[in-house]
């Protein structure tokens, strides 16, 4: 077979017997050039499209002895330099230090990236922290992809764990020890964070119960390992955090602890915006904690140009003089190939603003930005961005549903604790995406409730800074407290929900 | 004063205020319910369809006007009942056991109600022998099954046996959710498939041949 690679190489390759029969795409992902398959290759999405024998298919439905040549689009690989965020802010105060020898990891397991940070446990400094693209994506971009793959195989899938621990985790504590010059041997203990699902796919335990309601996963509370029986080379304890249900998990109880969402009266919102968007309200009578499945949109799941932020990713955007104007994830430099879903926010705010865009997300079609152009062979009315890439009718229908599903689920637990959106105290934004949110933008496009912008506070990956809290002090029995404290909320068995989503679909102020 | 044009709007325009105003406001002034159904709500649902395929309105507007039909039907069903008139389909719809989801399912069945259908919303997470059990108490043309999640699809599988087995072999099922493909519904031996919530008023009245 002929392989082109997006910059113009030629590369031939011949296809063994056995692998004839396999999926273009995970032929290819076995010769080192893994393709975008992010729906799992079940032919459901466009990310692994290439040009085979003249035609473009998608790579996973395709079968590798029927293709003779094939051209590989810049677009269709797999984006293996993600930004993940792996810095924090910790806002907690009242947990008392615990100093003594060793080096501590604390880990962040998120679906799409990981973060990792080293702590010298005697005097509490932090000697490295990164992250990485979690290398289960093959398996599919978000939790469900990934449930769907290990029910399929009885409910436990040694190759999620081992893409978590040999393919991510493996050399995520390599570079960390690099940077820190520090022996990975030398690593006394580990505290994990992460969501319920991942959790699981890192203990090796089955997702059976994750697959239909009611939910019943294996574990909730905290628990501890060995790192050499998850399959580690090296040998230390790992502790779980605990997660109060199925779907909110160790990440929202370790986050709000670093918060300091605990150590105020509220009423206080915690919305971490990951790949499954977890929101936690405290009111003075307690906890409400639920999940959204908003995530995938804002990462570009089903966006005409969509991608998660990283090199050669437009990360904010703002209308200057009827220009884009674009701020770019990571270094500067390459080709511009995507938008991230905080750009897409600032895109709709601005387009919003300046008349481009009705409150029901339609394009002035009178306005000179808006043009129509064809988009997967249908004529759908669009906005240019900047070279090739563009804002479509369609994309924004996808985002209106995302941002509403999130407000829609706060609106529904504001409701629930009877507390309205102005008495809201502090608004605290988590998680990789909320990192790169232009928070006024948020509020303005009816994503976050209307509060003063004083009381947004973006604190970063606070589920990475939870975990660095427990490995430090006393703090992890406050976060088993909290688990048991957390009324965790199915939101489509509320019946308000509905009401609610539809309530927050347009480009309206939530106050 | 309003006219039934006036409501037909509100609902394409998903202004469920005014519908929740116009619907007694139109009924006092002596049009019949059934009329406000064949000539505001029916034309209102045909024409959000339309644009729907046709992409000038997107999911956002169609839940919005979907909503205001709901409103307008909340009032009118009681009074097309008193007044003893039956739509001439009547169709069932629910989301298979384990799964929870139910706005897409939602959408359709105010869709179906918009085409003129009697619709019975089982809701969410129904077991194969309460369809069984509506089916024989409302005798229905139309079965719906929705399944959102991959990992419910097994559900959706079972079910649609379960109702043959039974022995109701002449109801047409039909399937949707965001997992199903045409290949899929084909597969499991449904008689109908619709990839959105317009397309699923064309895909009943195909496999009711009307």
């Amino acid at each position: 077979m002929e392989i082109t690679t997006p910059d113009g190489r030629r590369h031939r390759r011949d296809v063994p017997p056995d692998a004839a029969h396999l999926p273009l795409s995970s032929w290819l992902e076995r010769g080192h050039l893994p393709l975008n398959t992010r729906c799992g290759e079940r032919g459901l999405c466009r990310g692994c499209l290439v040009e085979a024998d003249g035609r473009m298919l998608r790579a996973c439905q395709t079968e590798t002895g029927a293709v003779r040549t094939v051209a590989i689009p810049d677009a269709s690989f797999r984006d293996n330099r993600l930004n993940g965020v792996s810095t924090f802010e910790i806002g907690a105060r009242r947990y008392a230090p615990r100093p003594r020898p060793g080096i501590g990891l604390a880990l962040d397991i998120g679906t799409t990236t990981v973060a990792g940070a080293l702590w010298n446990l005697a005097d509490g400094t932090c000697l490295a922290h990164t992250s990485a693209a979690n290398e289960q994506r093959r398996f599919g971009d978000n939790v469900l992809s990934r449930i769907d793959h290990a029910v399929g195989l009885g409910g436990t899938s040694p190759a999620l764990q081992s893409a978590l621990i040999a393919d991510t985790l493996e050399p995520l504590i390599h570079t960390l020890c690099a940077v820190a010059s520090v022996d990975p041997a030398r690593i006394t203990e580990a505290v994990a964070a992460g969501n319920t699902v991942m959790l699981h796919g890192f203990a090796g335990a089955s997702l059976q119960g994750f697959s239909a309601y009611p939910f019943r996963p294996e574990f909730l509370g905290p628990r501890t390992f060995r790192s050499r029986e998850l399959g580690f080379s090296t040998d230390f304890p790992i502790v779980f955090g605990a997660s109060p249900g199925a779907f909110v998990g160790a990440d929202i109880t370790l986050g709000a602890l670093a918060s300091g969402i605990l150590e105020e009266e509220g009423p206080a919102l915690l919305v971490d915006f990951g790949t499954n968007g977890e929101i936690l309200l405290k009111t003075r009578d307690g906890f409400l904690a639920t999940a959204t499945a908003a995530g995938p949109a804002f990462e570009g799941g089903r966006l005409n140009c969509g991608a998660i932020a990283g090199k050669g990713i437009i990360s904010s955007m703002a209308l200057r003089g009827g220009a884009w104007e674009v701020g770019l994830a990571g270094e500067a430099g390459g080709r511009i190939s995507g938008i991230s879903g905080a750009a897409y926010i600032d895109f709709i705010a601005e387009a919003l603003q300046a008349g481009i865009l009705n409150r029901m997300g339609r394009f002035d079609t009178n306005h000179p930005a808006v043009e129509c152009a064809e988009v997967d062979g249908e004529m759908q009315r669009c906005v240019k961005v900047c070279g090739p890439l563009f804002v479509s009718e369609a994309d924004v229908a996808e985002l209106i549903q995302a941002k509403a599903a999130i407000s829609g689920g706060v609106m529904t637990l504001l409701e629930m604790a009877q507390t309205n959106p102005g008495e809201l105290q502090t608004v605290y934004i988590a998680g990789g995406f909320g990192y790169h949110l232009n928070g006024a933008h948020a509020m303005a496009v009816g994503m976050l409730p209307d509060v003063p912008f004083e009381r947004l506070h973006v604190i970063g990956n606070a589920s990475l800074g939870g975990a660095s809290l427990v490995l430090q002090s006393e703090a992890g029995s406050a976060a088993d407290t909290l688990c048991g404290e957390v009324r965790v909320i199915e939101l489509n068995q509320v019946g308000s929900f509905e009401d609610h989503f539809i309530d927050c679909m347009p480009l309206d102020r939530i106050s | 004063m309003s006219t039934i044009e006036d409501l037909k709007t509100a609902v394409i325009n998903g202004r469920r205020k005014d519908v929740k105003t116009l619907v007694p406001e139109l009924l006092e002034s002596g049009i019949e319910p059934a009329a406000l159904l064949s000539q505001a709500l029916i034309p209102a649902m045909g024409v959000v369809g339309e644009r729907f395929k046709k992409n000038e309105i997107f999911v956002p507007e169609m839940l919005v006007s979907a909503r205001a039909m709901k409103e307008a039907m909340s009032v009118l069903e009681p009074k097309l009942l008193e007044a003893g008139i039956r739509p001439e389909h009547t169709a069932l719809i629910g989301t298979v056991e384990g799964d929870l989801h139910d706005i897409g399912k939602n959408l359709v069945a105010t869709m179906w109600k918009g085409a003129g259908f009697d619709v019975v919303d089982l809701g969410v997470n129904v077991p194969a022998a309460r369809f069984i059990e509506a089916i024989e108490e409302h005798e229905p043309h139309i079965v719906g099954l929705s399944a959102l999640l991959t990992t419910t699809m097994p559900a959706m599988r079972d079910t649609v046996a379960a109702i043959r087995d039974a022995g109701h072999t002449s109801v047409k099922l039909l399937v949707g959710g965001a997992p199903i493909t045409q290949s899929y519904a084909d597969e499991i031996g449904a008689d109908g498939y619709s990839r959105d919530a317009a397309s699923a008023v064309d895909a009943a009245k195909a496999a009711l041949g009307v």
